[in-house]
């Protein structure tokens, strides 16, 4: 609380109060549009407004204007004096000894804020510190003139710069120099452009008249002077650049000369944004750097539509270059837009060599179509929709917000939305992934916030606030940068062209084969059959375990924990035609399991089997519920203010149907079959066999409680013991390297488990032996449904069996 | 694990650390007090650079943290089956450390491999520096008086 701010709160609804149309501000000490928009109301008031409304327009300016500068010794009104220094004292300046008077303090907090802003002060002593109208008009708004948290030293420079530089030109509005790059800083920067190419009236806008304009402007290192500066500028607005590593990316300085390092620099921003790479200012690279659509008639491979791709519309597609068409897999009921992808159109597209990626948008135009519960039931229809199509596992869809949301609206529903998306594709077992199409605002922020694969920009929507003044996501895959008509022979239709980063390749097929566990049990036989006439050593179970986790789960870190694979039996077995299949479903859930993280938890108990002291861990475990119940340890210290107690945390993220979790219900049901598998395995069956005996034999139907009897000797305390164990032991050292490696290294949290008070992390070991237990009940409970589930899935087995 | 390794396992943490601390101690005094100028001081330096090239080398290997999808998810990059496929020897590798989602996103921080180079590097000048003091120090002592 600001006594200042309360001081010009209570003053101007004291003064203001009763004055026609005037709206009261809260009296809490604490600057806001709503203290300076009564501050505004009052002066208004005072010019003879009436009645007084919330905002700085037009004729609030002329009225000033006939008014005159307000300066030393002013003293026609003191009410406005004593507005102006109000004003000052919310924005952070000392207004005044007392009120009312423009005295020599007031005169110096107004050369301060002119010289943060970067205009000149007007001269020494009580000389310059004049009020003029348009100075009038920034104390009485929102704008920072000094840097605030999150800005930066080189991007508050270019704000006074070019408040000094433009602040006496009509068009031009003095803006914020708070080191943020913003909208308003983007439009500032856009109208300066427009001043130096001459054109009579600037407007912010990227005309015609603007474009034609930098097409001129094709700098290279060596050259100097304004032009450069305004360039630099623009690629500091867009730095830095994303590098495709894990650090934060390249960065730019500002300048005025083109060295070698700015360069180099355009050269990274271009190969980022997919431009020709020549280091220099040419027309691409400004229209990149200062729109969201950049060049819209620049080359691009990609596109979407809502029209049906025809035979004749695929090879227009192909003839004139594209390779990747985005379309809908939906169409809510009431559109008229008939806009979801038609039978056989996905083979036209195939057939006809593109590849396309799906979107599912539903409505989506406004605030009120985003909450977590739409996006959960979204996501479900995406699910079903998609699954109809036969998109494969792993398939990014993109979940569409097809309006201008602002940060806060951002913030309050479109995250909240693309956790239920993200929430209903985990309930279908994380078939699809979910990616964002929207600004860039909004990519950028459902990226981070939700784990977004990949973002579908909305360049085109160039004026948008999400697009003005935001950098393009350091993740986009897609950038759409115009819409136009297709005119093929007597057929046309509309088509968007998207720029294609290629980070999403698209899909160019569906119906993948193998899905059903039968043909992951006939992999398996197959790979195991060549194990067994490898001619290199090794154990042919092993070897099979190896090869199916080698490209996931083969680096480093699991070289260190259960052994390297044996590389020779994978250039082998990929020589005899075989590759890595990914993932089948269970035929009692039928959830999807993904094969490698199942075969390198078997590897990993295979051959580190459980001590003998059964509340001792080891790397086995590590490789299996271990691991899972560590990442699931990150989770909860990074929602540890949100759910202090772990126990609760532990209940309601892990193994929970429909939670979208590190250590979700697939994990569980992979580490259960993992464990059963080496436990078979290392009692005399080969992997083929064991397998075949968990999947068809019905050895899944009791999979958690052999689970818990066998690998948690079937009580809660020696449960309790191995995951105490498990997140604490100092005894083994690959364990401890796990704890380390998972938890601070992989997941950033300094605070290892052993760290923590027995009584933080009791609760939290509790949690894990609640969830062990209430899903062997539930695998009780639903038995009959898993029985009706396998005995489906036989059938089907017997029937494909008898077609091939 | 039997009573013996288990209690190695306990111990040989702390005792590491109090090596490389002590190396570490060691390092900083010689430097002051020219003690560079014997050989057996070049140990320490050593030590401490194998320690740091221990944790940089950790760093590095377990950038994917046991399950690369879903380091890849949490980083916001898309995890490529195909590029994966095709280079599939590459996580595996000891030097350069690479664990990449994708052709363009790499997992392992870009400091360690460079980190690792620099520590070899150091490594081969104490070795070097340690030679060098003791011919110097032979040639000395062989001066007559």
């Amino acid at each position: 609380m600001d006594t200042k701010v309360l001081d010009a709160q209570t003053w101007v609804n004291a003064t203001y109060g009763g004055v026609s149309g005037y709206v009261r501000c809260p009296e809490d000490g604490r600057t806001g549009w709503s203290t300076m928009n009564a501050l505004v109301m009052g002066l208004q008031h005072e010019l003879g407004i009436s009645p007084v409304v919330a905002s700085f327009g037009p004729t609030t300016m002329s009225r000033l204007q006939a008014l005159g500068d307000i300066g030393f010794g002013w003293d026609k009104n003191t009410n406005i004096v004593r507005i102006i220094q109000h004003g000052l004292f919310c924005k952070g300046y000392w207004g005044a000894n007392g009120y009312g008077g423009y005295g020599a303090v007031t005169t110096e907090a107004v050369k301060n804020l002119l010289t943060d802003m970067g205009l000149p002060d007007g001269g020494t002593g009580t000389a310059g510190g004049v009020t003029t109208p348009k100075i009038f008009k920034c104390i009485l708004n929102m704008d920072a003139y000094t840097k605030v948290s999150g800005g930066t030293d080189d991007i508050r420079s270019i704000q006074r710069w070019l408040n000094g530089s433009y602040w006496t030109r009509d068009a031009y509005t003095i803006g914020p120099c708070d080191g943020i790059y913003s909208r308003d800083v983007q439009k500032s920067m856009m109208i300066a452009i427009q001043y130096e190419l001459g054109i009579a009236a600037p407007n912010g806008n990227f005309g015609p008249a603007t474009q034609a304009g930098l097409q001129t402007k094709n700098l290279g290192e060596g050259s100097s002077g304004l032009w450069v500066q305004l360039f630099s500028a623009a690629c500091v607005f867009n730095s830095p650049v994303p590098t495709g590593t894990s650090e934060t990316g390249t960065p730019t300085t500002w300048r005025s000369s083109y060295d070698s390092k700015l360069r180099e620099w355009v050269e990274i921003f271009q190969r980022f944004s997919k431009l020709d790479v020549n280091g220099r200012s040419d027309y691409r690279t400004w229209a990149q750097l200062l729109v969201s659509m950049g060049d819209p008639d620049r080359p691009a491979t990609g596109s979407d539509t809502r029209f049906e791709i025809t035979a004749s519309r695929a090879q227009w597609l192909r003839n004139n270059g594209y390779a990747v068409v985005g379309r809908y897999i939906y169409d809510p009921p009431g559109s008229t837009l008939d806009k979801e992808i038609k039978p056989g159109e996905l083979n036209t597209m195939f057939s006809n060599g593109l590849k396309v990626f799906p979107i599912y948008q539903d409505n989506a135009r406004q605030l009120s179509d985003f909450t977590y519960s739409q996006g959960y039931q979204h996501a479900l229809n995406a699910h079903s929709l998609a699954s109809g199509y036969g998109f494969n596992r792993g398939t990014v869809i993109y979940f569409a917000v097809d309006y201008d949301a602002t940060r806060d609206e951002i913030d309050a529903a479109i995250v909240p939305y693309f956790h239920g998306v993200a929430a209903g594709l985990a309930y279908n077992g994380r078939r699809y992934v979910h990616g964002v199409y929207g600004s860039r605002n909004v990519c950028t922020v459902v990226s981070r916030q939700t784990g977004a694969r990949y973002s579908f920009v909305s360049g085109m929507s160039w004026g948008f606030s999400g697009n003005l003044g935001f950098p393009i996501p350091a993740n986009w895959s897609f950038n759409q940068i115009k819409e136009f008509k297709v005119t093929n022979g007597s057929d046309t239709f509309d088509l968007d062209r998207d720029v294609v980063s290629g980070i999403d390749p698209g899909q160019s097929s569906v119906n993948q084969p193998s899905g059903p566990a039968d043909g992951f049990i006939d992999y398996v036989q197959r790979l195991y059959d060549h194990a067994v006439a490898y001619p290199g050593e090794g154990d042919p179970n092993q070897l099979v375990m190896e090869y199916i986790r080698h490209e996931a789960y083969g680096g480093g870190d699991w070289d260190f924990l259960i052994g390297s694979y044996n590389s020779e039996f994978v250039d082998y077995a990929d020589g005899k035609g075989m590759s890595v299949m990914t993932d089948f479903t269970d035929p009692y859930t039928a959830y999807e399991l993904g094969a490698e993280h199942l075969m390198a938890s078997a590897n990993g108990h295979y051959v580190s089997w459980m001590p003998s002291n059964p509340r001792s861990v080891n790397a086995g475990d590590v490789a299996g519920w271990g691991g899972d119940l560590l990442t699931l340890y990150v989770d909860w210290r990074r929602a540890s203010d949100q759910y202090p107690d772990g126990r609760t945390f532990v209940q309601q993220k892990m193994a929970k149907v429909g939670v979208a979790s590190s250590f979700g219900y697939n994990d569980l049901i992979e580490d259960a079959d993992a464990w059963l598998l080496a436990k078979a395995v290392r009692d005399g069956r080969t992997i083929a066999q064991a397998v075949r005996d968990l999947y068809n034999g019905g050895g899944g139907l009791t999979r958690f409680s052999r689970y818990w009897s066998g690998r948690f000797s079937g009580n809660a305390e020696d449960a309790k013991f191995l995951a105490h164990n498990i997140l604490t032991a100092a005894d083994d050292a690959k364990v401890i390297a796990a704890q380390v490696g998972l938890v601070t290294v992989r997941g950033g949290i300094k605070t290892l488990p052993a760290m923590l008070g027995y009584d933080d992390l009791e609760p939290f070991e509790q949690g894990f032996v609640d969830v062990m237990l209430a899903r062997t009940g539930t695998e009780r409970r639903l038995r009959a449904t898993y029985e009706a589930n396998h005995e489906k899935y036989l059938k089907a087995a017997r029937s494909r069996a008898a077609r091939e | 694990m039997n009573a013996v390794s288990a209690l190695a396992a306990i111990a040989l943490p702390p005792l590491l650390l109090a090596v490389f601390v002590l190396s570490l101690w060691k390092t900083a005094r010689g430097l002051s007090a020219r003690r560079w100028e014997r050989p057996g001081w070049w140990a320490f330096p050593a030590v401490v650079l194998t320690g740091l090239g221990c944790v940089a080398w950790f760093a590095g290997v377990f950038s994917g943290g046991l399950d690369t999808r879903e380091a890849c998810a949490s980083r916001g990059a898309g995890y490529d089956e195909a590029y994966r496929s095709e280079y599939w020897r590459e996580p595996s590798r000891w030097f350069p450390l690479h664990n990449k989602c994708n052709a363009g996103f790499d997992l392992v921080p870009a400091w360690v491999n460079p980190t690792l180079v620099a520590i070899a590097l150091l490594l081969v000048g104490c070795a070097a520096g340690a030679v060098t003091t003791a011919v110097i120090g032979r040639k000395k002592s062989e001066k007559p008086d």
